[in-house]
């Protein structure tokens, strides 16, 4: 299987964005755990995962995010999810996704809920 | 020993190749030379003899050589008057004093004329009576004696300087003192207008040229600061000298021809001396003449170190650097293809894992060395089929072996190229650095034969082989499968050559060599694993690399053990309600799996159902999968309540794995009497409802978290339990995402759509049949692609339900 997967990382108004690209399964989740670790470390919260490019998530990526997102709530941060692609999304909505995560459905939306909300604390 | 068997087969028929018909390509088959390599010795003696030298206790060395320009030059003139004087091909012979400093130098053409004849040094040692330089002329010019005139040498020349000339033919140059010759020369004089540009003097195969060196410079300076830095294992350059030595040696012990003899990117054969480590080292043949040319002999001293440079220390210290930069490039960002590499730049030299790519890439170095001789009998075949229609107006040089020796640097170029190119942002540039590689390699594979077509059909025969062990193997294999091929090189060439003397030592450096491959194979097929420690980047990767014999032995036992104790925590057969069917099956993707199905009673008299998935795979998501059956049992029991039962389980997990790993399920609970049907979902794909009557299918949906990842308060307020009625003939069905995620070769997912149909199609059938028709389905779609996850499927029918009831 070619198990391309790649992760874009950019910086928008103090909020990360990890653009996420082609499949998120057992073999690659620990890229991407690894990436959100660094962040995290780096004390920086403010996390939008770009899903336009992910093409597939298994149980394994989905718990990746599951397994830093009270952490990032509990440093005051969070982590939104945008511009997901239809098929990943059912898997998304499946596990109850929408629930914990804001999901939004373009980059610019996302990091605007961040800066507004900012805006509301200062 | 499965993976190696296609390295096997092309090592074997190219070794057969090399030994069968190797014959048939050598450069005397067109410009035949009837000595023997012994004649030519004897002859040799007999000259020396001759002219006043008493050689006959001296030792010998003798090779073939070939004047490319000449060869050219009698393909295009075939009834020029040089034909009959000069042979393209020739025996280069070599006397040397034992013990002393003298030495003589001869080459005779192919009817045993001799073309030179030099003794080194020119003043020293007493030497009998000589004789007369018209005896020398006579020597050389043969039948054509007639046709040489005295040249006027001007008045410069020194005295015992005599040169005569066969204008537009042959030059003949004789140098004597008080009587005795100190040498003479027979040079071709080639018409005017002639001129013989060999193709590595193009410009594209010069760019190739440049593009090689320099990037070889590059990757060597990123390999020794990688080393610097200490990212690569002391053990690799330690590695890399030791092996270097060992092999120079073993060269030296089997081929008593190879110390004489360098091959050189030019394809000729150059003849020299190696006199136990005397610095008096003639050189006869094509670098001789041209160094004679312009008019000094300097070039001797480094011969001593050129046999080893050549063949023997470029292609390690090339496999070196190569590996060492694509690591550093690709530090951190490694593909599946660069772990055998990475293993091996931390020192891990003797792991399995290593050593097996190998071996399969020697194997098939063996193999790819025979690639220009295949390429050459399919041109001499097509030759003879079109009757001498010029496909090949020329004997195959052996410059047919440079492309071999030229891919390593190219390849090593890509090796490392990719990684960096793969850092770069924009797309376009990716594909252009990508192409730039792609051509340089091309360009360096094109001046295989002096003729495009054979030398590109050469290069796509080798980038066949070369691709296929990357594709079977990795990037390591494809190294090691190129440094053999110009190892190999060495020994084809002296295979190459028609005399029985140097074809002995060919075989004793091919049986050295057969003899390396061998142990790698040995370590490639026993030897230990690198231990799956969680240094490397994907510890899945290293779990699912085939551990050695023995441990494999023990852990496929273990598995099995565990495979069992799975399918025993799974309910042996399903329960008997009237008016009801079940059936169900859990089929792991690998050994273990993490799905999980469940029939039980509840306290209430009503019948469960629960189907899970764990996150993850393999071990982890095994042991989690008996965990959720022992928390799913437990409540069950004392539990009637669909959503408190998610709840504990939940509770637990949440504690258990925090957050790690987490579960889906889906749950129903049935009154067979009144055929309602509670469900709930926690985050598991959605229940399929089948209402043939209504000739709809309905898929179910409520909303729920998955278990074990939120706390149970938010897990509580999502959950939703819902109910339906079912109906006689309904079918309700429960899956995992290894169904509808399952896919087929060309990556496409089996889907929703696919199974509603498939149930659709099941009316009126029993639960069983039901759901073979779903998995005969579902393999029909996949067609033998691998699954990639467990696959489980419950499927409940309604037969007829209890009168009342309705």
């Amino acid at each position: 299987m070619a198990s391309t997967f790649s992760i874009a990382r950019s910086e928008e108004d103090q909020v990360t964005v990890l653009a996420l690209n082609g499949y998120l399964d057992a073999y690659t989740a620990p890229q991407f755990e690894k990436a959100i670790q660094e962040e995290y470390d780096a004390g920086r919260v403010r996390i939008v995962v770009d899903c336009a490019g992910l093409t597939y998530i298994s149980s394994a990526g989905l718990g990746v995010f599951m397994s830093f997102i009270e952490d990032v709530h509990a440093a005051g941060g969070d982590i939104k999810i945008c511009a997901v692609v239809p098929t990943v999304y059912q898997v998304f909505e499946i596990l109850g996704f929408p629930e914990l995560f804001e999901i939004l459905p373009t980059r610019a939306d996302a990091v605007r809920k961040f800066s507004r909300a900012a805006g509301r604390e200062a | 020993m499965k993976p190696l068997r296609f390295p096997a087969i092309v090592a074997l028929a190219g070794v057969a190749l090399l030994l069968v018909l190797f014959s048939r390509t050598d450069p005397s088959a067109r410009f035949s030379v009837p000595m023997d390599r012994a004649g030519a010795i004897q002859r040799a003696r007999q000259l020396t003899a001759k002219y006043g030298v008493n050689a006959a206790r001296w030792k010998a060395a003798a090779t073939l050589v070939t004047d490319e320009k000449l060869r050219a030059y009698l393909s295009l003139y075939p009834d020029d008057p040089a034909a009959k004087l000069f042979s393209p091909v020739a025996w280069g012979v070599v006397l040397s004093e034992p013990g002393g400093k003298q030495s003589v130098r001869v080459k005779l053409l192919a009817d045993g004329r001799p073309a030179e004849w030099e003794l080194k040094p020119a003043g020293a040692g007493a030497v009998a009576a000589g004789v007369s330089t018209d005896q020398v002329l006579e020597d050389f010019a043969g039948s054509s004696v007639a046709a040489f005139r005295p040249a006027d040498r001007g008045v410069g020349a020194a005295e015992g300087e005599r040169e005569w000339s066969f204008p537009m033919v042959a030059k003949l140059a004789v140098s004597a003192r008080g009587g005795r010759v100190l040498s003479a020369v027979l040079t071709p004089d080639y018409a005017q207008g002639f001129s013989y540009n060999q193709r590595r003097s193009s410009v594209t195969t010069g760019i190739a040229g440049i593009f090689s060196f320099v990037g070889f410079c590059v990757a060597f300076v990123l390999a020794v600061r990688a080393c610097w830095r200490g990212w690569i294992a002391w053990q690799v350059p330690a590695g890399v000298a030791a092996a270097l030595a060992v092999w120079s040696g073993l060269m030296i012990w089997a081929g008593a021809d190879y110390q004489t003899m360098v091959y050189d990117r030019n394809g000729g054969l150059t003849l020299q001396v190696n006199e136990a480590n005397e610095e008096a080292q003639k050189a006869a043949g094509n670098r001789a003449q041209a160094a004679r040319e312009s008019g000094e002999d300097n070039n001797i001293t480094i011969t001593g170190v050129g046999p080893f440079l050549g063949p023997v220390c470029l292609p390690f210290l090339t496999g070196f650097a190569f590996a060492g930069a694509g690591y550093a490039a690709a530090k951190g960002r490694l593909r599946r293809k660069w772990y055998s590499t990475e293993l091996l730049l931390r020192g891990k030299i003797f792991s399995r894992q290593v050593s097996m790519p190998i071996a399969a890439g020697a194997l098939c170095g063996l193999g790819v060395a025979a690639v220009p001789y295949a390429t050459a009998i399919l041109f001499r075949g097509a030759r003879l089929l079109f009757h001498n229609m010029g496909v090949l107006s020329a004997p195959v040089a052996l410059t047919a072996l440079a492309p071999l020796s030229a891919a390593v640097p190219a390849f090593g170029f890509l090796g490392f190229a990719y990684p960096a190119a793969d850092r770069m942002r924009r797309k376009w540039l990716r594909i252009a650095a990508l192409a730039l590689v792609g051509a340089v390699f091309l360009l360096s594979l094109a001046h295989a034969f002096d003729r495009v077509v054979p030398s590109l059909i050469a290069a796509a025969i080798g980038l066949g082989i070369y691709f296929r062990l990357y594709q079977k193997f990795d990037v390591l294999a494809v190294a090691a499968a190129m440094m053999t091929a110009q190892a190999v090189a060495a020994p084809a060439i002296l295979l190459a050559q028609p005399a029985s003397g140097l074809r002995d030592s060919g075989l004793r450096l091919l049986a050295v060599l057969a003899a390396g491959i061998a142990a790698l194979v040995h370590f490639g097929v026993r030897g230990r694993d690198a231990e799956s420690g969680e240094d490397l980047a994907e510890p899945e990767m290293a779990s699912s690399q085939a551990p050695s014999v023995s441990n494999r032995k023990r852990l496929e036992a273990e598995f099995e053990v565990a495979r069992k104790a799975q399918q025993a925590a799974l309910p042996a057969s399903p329960p008997v309600v009237e008016g009801y069917s079940f059936s169900a099956s859990c089929d792991p993707a690998l050994q273990v799996g993490g799905d999980l199905y469940d029939l039980f009673r509840l306290p209430d008299g009503r019948l469960g159902i629960a189907v899970a998935d764990v996150s993850g795979k393999g071990v982890p998501a095994a042991l989690y999968m008996m965990v959720t059956k022992g928390l799913l049992s437990a409540t069950a029991q004392d539990s009637s309540d669909l959503a408190h039962i998610l709840q504990q389980i939940n509770l637990h997990l949440y504690r258990a794995c925090k957050r790690k790993v987490f579960v889906t399920m889906a749950a129903v609970a049935i009154e067979p009497a009144t055929g309602r049907l509670e469900y709930a979902r926690a985050g598991h794909n959605p229940i399929v409802w089948r209402r043939p009557l209504r000739g709809e299918t309905l898929l179910r949906k409520p909303s729920g978290l998955g278990l074990g990842m939120c706390p149970n308060e938010r897990f509580s307020r999502t959950l939703r339990l819902e109910e339906l009625s079912l109906a006689a003939g309904d079918a309700v069905v429960l899956y995992s995402d290894g169904i509808t995620e399952a896919v087929n070769r060309s990556m496409e997912q089996y889907g929703e759509e696919r199974l509603l149909a498939a149930i659709e199609r099941t009316d009126g059938q029993s639960a069983e049949e039901t759901r073979s028709a779903i998995l005969r389905d579902l393999a029909g779609f996949t067609a033998g692609a691998p699954a990639r996850d467990d696959v489980t499927v419950v499927v409940v029918r309604v037969a007829d339900l209890p009168r009342e009831a309705i």
